[in-house]
This record gives structure tokens, C-alpha cells and sequence, in this order.
């Protein structure tokens, strides 16, 4: 049994490239799946910057307190106010929505509220869960990234950097 | 704890970060220059002051959901019980990292660190 079990854990392995990355040649959903895990890991790393950033702010409180300018912060903010970063952050923004919406796109379905009833397997046989509403919610999520996107343009460059 | 009341968690946790976290965009993007207005030193600190107790919350939110969300990545290549353990505890490690030197911002602003 140990054996087995071993073996199935091995079969099930398909690791890092065919695993997570290779989502071309397979269906819509899972394109979702893997810029899920993309969009995730890139915002848990941008979170854990962000909190080393924010922490800049809280060491120009301490200066301000103690009589001094806050020029930690200023020189920080000045640092970052370019194009390069602001094309991080709006990619950011743009993987922050994307990542919210699925999310909420998979736990309704996991619920089974998107997807198909159970039928007898018959040719084509395609699964029961890429039926129902999930496909087009996960079309529209795409679009309302972009439109949201649109948005964080307008802030990050517009009225930031003043294009 | 039981990995299918671990997935709940970040399933709750996830839905409490996508209200805080539209939230957090609209405070930095309402005013009427946006933006540019809310990351100067003066904003910021307002913004720490008042909502200070809120970002605390986030903060506790978004580092069990980032944190455990890299561990279930993680956990999926099958390298073995040692692996499987050796992630957890990094991940538990570095959550509890972010999440203390966040916190210590937002009690600076508060005042209640110096």
C-alpha cells in the first residue's frame, strides 16, 4: 500500500514547468488557473516590498518626532516616482483585481453555484464543471481587470507622474 | 490544524481582503488629486492615525492568506513530509516576520511605540 501510494504521489508530480507554467494547448480555465498562481505570487512578493516601503514612513514619523525632516519618505517617494515602478505597481493593480475576482470565481464554483449537474460521462465528455456560468464569469473578470487597470493607469500615470 | 479548515481560512480571509483591500485603493485614489496628494508625509500619517486599527486588521488578513498561499504553492511538488514540514514552518516564520514589522509601523504612527 505504501508503495502504491508512493507511486501515485509520483505520477502526480508534474512539477514547476508542466505543473503551473505550461497552460497553452488547455482550455480557458486552466489559463485562469495558472495566472491565478502567478497574479498571487507576484502580489504576496509586492505585499512583503510594500511593508518594508511602508515601514520608511513610520521611520520619518520617529525623525519628525525627534525635530527632524521627514526625508526618509520624501527621498523614498522621489526614489520610486518613475515610470519603471509605476509600470510595477500598475502591473500590481492589474494582478491585485484579477486575483480578487477569480478567487471569488473559484470558492462560488468549489460551491458548485457555477458549474454543471453531474451527468453520464458521454462523448465529447466534457467535465461537468466547465459548464454553467463559471466560463463566461471568468470572461468577464478578465475584462473587468482591464478596466480596472484603465483606472490605476490614469492614477499611476496621469495624475502621479503627471503625463 | 486540519488542511481543509487551512483552506477555509484562506478562503475567508481572501473575501475580507478583497472588501479591505477596494477599500485601501479608494482611500488612496478618492481624493481629488489622487494620487499625487495621498503619499505625501502629511497624508500618510493622517491616514496611519485614522485608520490605523483597520490596517492592523489587513495586515493580519493578508499575512496568513500571502503566507499560506506560497505554502500550498509550495506543498504542491510533492517533495516529501521533510519538505512539506521545512515549508510550513519557513512560511510560518516569514508571515509572522511581515506581520510584526507591520505591525510595529502602525504603532508608530499610534504612538504607542517611540
Amino acid at each position: 500500500m505504501m508503495e502504491q501510494d508512493t507511486v501515485m504521489e509520483k505520477k502526480n508530480n508534474a512539477g514547476l514547468y508542466r505543473g503551473w507554467i505550461k497552460f497553452w494547448n488547455r482550455n480557458f480555465e486552466r489559463w485562469l488557473y495558472a495566472m491565478h498562481r502567478i497574479t498571487g505570487v507576484g502580489v504576496g512578493i509586492y505585499f512583503v516590498a510594500h511593508i518594508w516601503e511602508t515601514s520608511n514612513a513610520a521611520q520619518a514619523f520617529l525623525d519628525v518626532e525627534k525635530g527632524l525632516t521627514p526625508v526618509v519618505w520624501t527621498d523614498l517617494m522621489s526614489f520610486l516616482a518613475n515610470y519603471a515602478f509605476h509600470t510595477g505597481l500598475l502591473l500590481v493593480a492589474a494582478a491585485a483585481v484579477f486575483h480578487s475576482l477569480n478567487g471569488v470565481r473559484l470558492v462560488m464554483s468549489e460551491q458548485g453555484w457555477l458549474i454543471g449537474k453531474v451527468t453520464r460521462p458521454t462523448y465529447p465528455f466534457l467535465p461537468s464543471s466547465l459548464r454553467g456560468s463559471q466560463r463566461q464569469i471568468g470572461i468577464a473578470i478578465v475584462i473587468a481587470s482591464f478596466v480596472l487597470m484603465a483606472f490605476a493607469f490614469y492614477q499611476l500615470f496621469v495624475v502621479a507622474l503627471g503625463v | 490544524m486540519k488542511e481543509s479548515k487551512i483552506m477555509l481560512l484562506q478562503y475567508i480571509t481572501g473575501a475580507c481582503i478583497l472588501v479591505l483591500g477596494a477599500a485601501h485603493f479608494a482611500l488612496l485614489t478618492s481624493p481629488s488629486d489622487g494620487l499625487k496628494t495621498t503619499l505625501t508625509f502629511n497624508s500618510v500619517q493622517s491616514i496611519y492615525v485614522a485608520y490605523g486599527l483597520i490596517f492592523e486588521l489587513f495586515l493580519v488578513l493578508l499575512s496568513f492568506h500571502v503566507f499560506n498561499g506560497f505554502r500550498k504553492v509550495l506543498i504542491e511538488l510533492y517533495q516529501g513530509k521533510t519538505y512539506e514540514t521545512a515549508v510550513s514552518w519557513i512560511m510560518l516564520l516569514g508571515g509572522g516576520a511581515t506581520f510584526v514589522w507591520g505591525t510595529r509601523t502602525i504603532l508608530v504612527f499610534l504612538e504607542v511605540l517611540h
